[in-house]
């Protein structure tokens, strides 16, 4: 039947069922081609390309039930384990589900996808997030910031609608709402520019993990070259603490409760090594908290590692394995990875015990042959004196890596 | 609530659906009624007081005038003590005592609208002139005031000069003021178009959603893909003039033309789309403007409705009044005005002199400054130049032998008027009148043509590749859609894509949509840029 015939239907009041059936199927298929040409320019054109970005994309790119440790925090803990060398001395396979900025308001919805791909031996959560203030919050958007970030990257979810939903609620900032139920929304002016950047960022979205077919190739490793001045440090006594702000403790309580609730007993929270500078006021708050924050996580029965106060046994030296007085430098990276590779392996990490085929020992193999490549790289950068040069996993790093000139075009730094 | 967001469309939506959905058809219109003022106060309640006072005293003037028209014709039926019908001399006199009566109403009617309009208008400016700057006044506009009292003041004209009844319910009068898809920047409606359509009942139409959807995207390409995207560089130039060569301040003024018909167009379209979602029609208020043969014919063209609303209340009075009808029989009674060329001046001076006070009269309702000003005289000088000098021209053509129907022609007329335009858009865009005349001193005196690139990329650095290739996209779309419905007059192009394959259609609506999300200006950061004719 067609247009005219139909209207003339309508116009003589006769109701015409195929009349509406096609109205609305036409309506529909309008609907999803909009739905699916959006979602593809999201997925090719405009996925955000920052080594947060790539970093929690790459956890998703790993295979179901594959990893044996999963960590969950923030930069602190991402430049301070490397997945290569874990995976290469002790066998350890792992990956750092961590944006930077992490904040405790979004650990459970991190754990839970977690729990969701993956079946890990142990979940470490490294607790800086739980350590903030609300001023700082209210200063530096710590919490929004988290939540924008896996918004961007997070697969599409109930989950992911109640992260949202969460935040929202919470802050009151609805004004954002929109950018972060659709990211779309708030990015879209981020086009690439004319048509061959359009293709490349298109061909560079399809291609990302081809690298190391399907999986990423450094496992969401990061770190600086270089090293920024960190003067002398104070002298606090191990016993002091320093109350959290009353916000974060209870989401930390919140957390804590969930991770009961779910059964979830393999999780450990660990503090990562800090310098703690003469005169820094926030660093000396920050070791307080993370004293004081050992005795709530085991109210709960849940084991709390503090490396501030043992920087020994991992061997750190201050401040010459730091990068600055937040993140360790690849020397640090390394003693603290031996010690705490060693650690998990004595408490309840078996890598043994998981059967994972040929292919994903050869994928793992190639993670630890670029590892090694991009610590090589790092060591020559340190030694032609580059400062403050961000070494994360991009095409044209692992082109460098491989000996080639990268030639195509990308945002990568 | 600014067209430009995402809780426009919500309320929208829900709007004509619970207008469908209403069970009580013959109150379908309340919905309207609540939808506008919700509309309207979601902007400001405090502004929406003015809307009320003006919705109050239209009814009351109206009724009253309704009241005294009855009064009138049964005092003329009224039989004296005696039992005799009135003399004529008697009815003469009633039904002067009772002119004068309904002109007074009028008059007070027509005083409190237009001084509200006048009090938020022009009160500041006037403040700060007496004063010498010395005392700034601030007063926000209210949202929509000139294109809501235009629009009721038609309405009481109109009910004056008997050609139509006065609303007896004063809710769909407040209706017809506060009507939300026009309020913002119009169409101006007259009563008998619009109010009949406002009150009856509505039955949801295919092809109405289907029509009103599409120009309302159309308008969102338009205002938010090309106007928004060149807007802040147009004024970056304008403003600072002095910094720029005149090549490229010519350049902005040029893109200023382009930024405002596709403001203004696009918030149009908007209006009238969402008015047919609801099964209303607007008026059109745009007619391929930029393919004008002549400055009469662009204001044929451009704000329709505004020029419309002019010829009826003030054109039309002011060439039939006394003085100028008088000063027509005085001029064709001289010798001159036996002469072949005074005969058309006899016949042409009274509208073109009505034409040169609507003028003025645009150009101070554009706002209260001798740039308004210098923009109406400038349109109605060489509107009232033509129409004298008209036999003239024909005149220059014929010895020339130049065939007006020619395309060469055509086109010509067109870049003339074109021209003429933009050196009104000047007065538009400049800060003052001073401005305004050195930025004209500028494009004529100060060329840069050599350095215009890399001026451009100094000038405007977020001007990128992309940004060239969207405004150049777009301005050949908006062309090619104008072009077609010049060359079909009276036919729509919507139709003619609904009446093709559902596969043009369905690939023209997604295009559409996804190159609006793409690239429009919108966003976290983007205050979302109110329409230009929105602060009339």
């Amino acid at each position: 039947m067609n247009d005219a015939e139909m209207n003339r239907r309508e116009a003589a009041g006769r109701g015409c069922f195929v009349l509406y059936l096609k109205r609305i199927w036409k309506g529909l298929l309008v609907f999803v081609t909009i739905v699916c040409v959006l979602a593809l320019a999201w997925r090719y054109v405009y996925y955000p390309d920052n080594y947060d970005a790539n970093r929690v994309s790459g956890f998703y790119q790993e295979p179901e039930k594959s990893l044996d440790v999963v960590m969950i925090g923030a930069s602190d803990i991402g430049r301070a384990f490397c997945a290569g060398i874990a995976y290469r001395d002790y066998g350890i396979r792992s990956y750092p589900f961590v944006i930077n900025g992490d904040d405790v308001h979004v650990w459970k919805y991190q754990l839970s996808e977690v729990l969701a791909h993956q079946k890990p031996d142990k979940i470490v959560i490294e607790v800086n997030g739980a350590l903030y203030s609300k001023e700082e919050e209210k200063k530096f958007h710590m919490y929004a910031s988290a939540v924008s970030r896996l918004t961007e990257t997070m697969p599409e979810s109930l989950r992911k609608l109640r992260m949202v939903h969460e935040y929202l609620r919470s802050s009151g900032n609805y004004g954002n709402a929109l950018s972060l139920y659709w990211p779309l929304y708030a990015n879209h002016a981020d086009w690439p520019g004319g048509i061959v950047s359009v293709f490349y960022r298109i061909d560079l979205n399809r291609t990302k993990y081809d690298f190391n077919g399907g999986v990423s190739t450094l496992r969401g490793f990061e770190t600086l070259t270089g090293q920024k001045e960190i003067g002398p440090q104070q002298k606090i006594p191990s016993s002091y603490e320093a109350a959290l702000d009353p916000e974060y403790e209870r989401a930390l309580r919140e957390f804590l409760s969930f991770c009961r609730k779910k059964g979830v007993n393999n999780v450990l929270f660990i503090r990562a090594p800090h310098c703690l500078t003469e005169g820094d006021e926030r660093a000396k708050l920050m070791y307080g908290r993370s004293n004081r924050i050992g005795s709530i996580i085991e109210e709960y029965g849940y084991p709390y590692l503090n490396f501030e106060n043992h920087k020994d046994l991992p061997g750190i030296e201050t401040p010459g394995d730091f990068y600055d007085s937040q993140h360790l430098n690849v020397s640090g990276m390394r003693k603290f990875t031996a010690y705490f590779s060693r650690y998990l392996l004595e408490n309840g990490v078996n890598p043994q015990a998981r059967k994972i085929s040929p292919r994903r020992e050869q994928q793992w193999r190639r993670t630890v042959d670029y590892t090694e490549r991009f610590l090589r790289h790092y060591d020559e950068l340190c030694r032609s004196g580059q400062q403050d040069t961000d070494l994360y996993e991009s095409p044209e790093l692992l082109e460098t890596l491989q000996g080639r000139q990268y030639a195509g075009k990308t945002n990568a730094q | 609530m600014n067209y430009i967001t995402f809780a426009f469309v919500i309320f929208t939506a829900v709007t004509v659906l619970v207008y469908y959905l209403w069970p009580w058809k013959k109150y379908q219109w309340c919905v309207l009624l609540a939808a506008s003022y919700v509309f309207y106060c979601s902007s400001s309640i405090r502004m929406s007081v003015w809307m009320v006072i003006t919705s109050i005293v239209i009814y009351i003037c109206a009724f009253r005038l309704e009241g005294l028209g009855e009064a009138e014709a049964a005092a003329l039926h009224k039989k004296k003590p005696d039992g005799t019908a009135l003399l004529r001399q008697e009815k003469k006199a009633v039904r002067a005592a009772f002119k004068r009566k309904r002109r007074a109403l009028l008059t007070f009617g027509l005083l409190v609208i237009f001084g509200i309009l006048a009090f938020f208008k022009y009160i500041p400016g006037l403040v700060s002139g007496i004063s010498g700057g010395r005392v700034m006044m601030s007063l926000l506009l209210p949202m929509g005031i000139s294109f809501y009292t235009f629009q009721s003041a038609g309405y009481l004209i109109d009910v004056y000069n008997g050609q139509i009844r006065a609303e007896k319910n004063f809710f769909k009068i407040a209706l017809f003021v506060s009507f939300f898809p026009q309020i913002v920047q119009g169409p101006i409606s007259f009563y008998d178009q619009l109010g009949r359509q406002l009150y009856e009942e509505h039955k949801p139409d295919w092809r109405g959603f289907k029509y009103g959807i599409s120009l309302i995207l159309f308008g969102y390409l338009e205002k938010m893909v090309l106007a928004d995207r060149i807007v802040n560089s147009i004024y970056q130039v304008s403003d600072n003039y002095t910094q720029y060569s005149g090549t490229l301040t010519g350049l902005a003024i040029l893109l200023y033309a382009l930024q405002l018909y596709a403001d203004f167009a696009g918030g149009i379209n908007i209006s009238i789309g969402i008015a047919q979602l609801l099964g209303i029609s607007l008026p059109q208020n745009f007619r391929q403007p930029y393919f004008s043969a002549s400055i009469n014919d662009y204001w044929r063209r451009w704000h329709i409705t505004l020029g419309a609303w002019m010829k009826k209340y003030i054109f039309y009075p002011l060439a039939l009044t006394k003085g100028l009808t008088g000063l027509q029989k005085k001029l064709g009674k001289s010798d001159f005005g036996k002469t072949a060329f005074g005969r058309h001046l006899v016949m042409v001076l009274p509208a073109g002199l009505s034409c040169l006070v609507v003028f003025l009269v645009v150009g101070i309702w554009h706002g209260a400054g001798m740039k308004y000003v210098a923009f109406g005289l400038w349109n109605g000088i060489i509107i009232m130049i033509s129409m004298i000098f008209e036999p003239v021209f024909k005149g220059w053509n014929r010895k020339l032998h130049i065939d007006e129907k020619s395309v060469t022609f055509r086109t010509f007329q067109c870049l003339r008027t074109f021209l003429l335009v933009y050196v009104g858009y000047v007065f538009d865009v400049g800060k003052d009148f001073k401005a305004c005349l050195g930025i004209i001193s500028s494009i004529l005196t100060r060329q840069n043509f050599r350095g215009l690139p890399a001026e451009m990329q100094s000038a405007w650095g977020d001007f990128t590749s992309l940004t060239l290739v969207i405004v150049l996209f777009m301005t050949a779309l908006l062309f090619a859609v104008d072009l077609w419905h010049e060359r079909h007059p009276g036919m729509s192009l919507r139709e003619r894509i609904d009446e093709g394959p559902f596969v043009k259609e369905w690939f023209l609506v997604t295009a559409c949509v996804i190159t609006i999300v793409i690239f429009g200006v919108y966003g976290p950061g983007v205050n979302p840029v109110k329409f230009v004719y929105m602060n009339f």
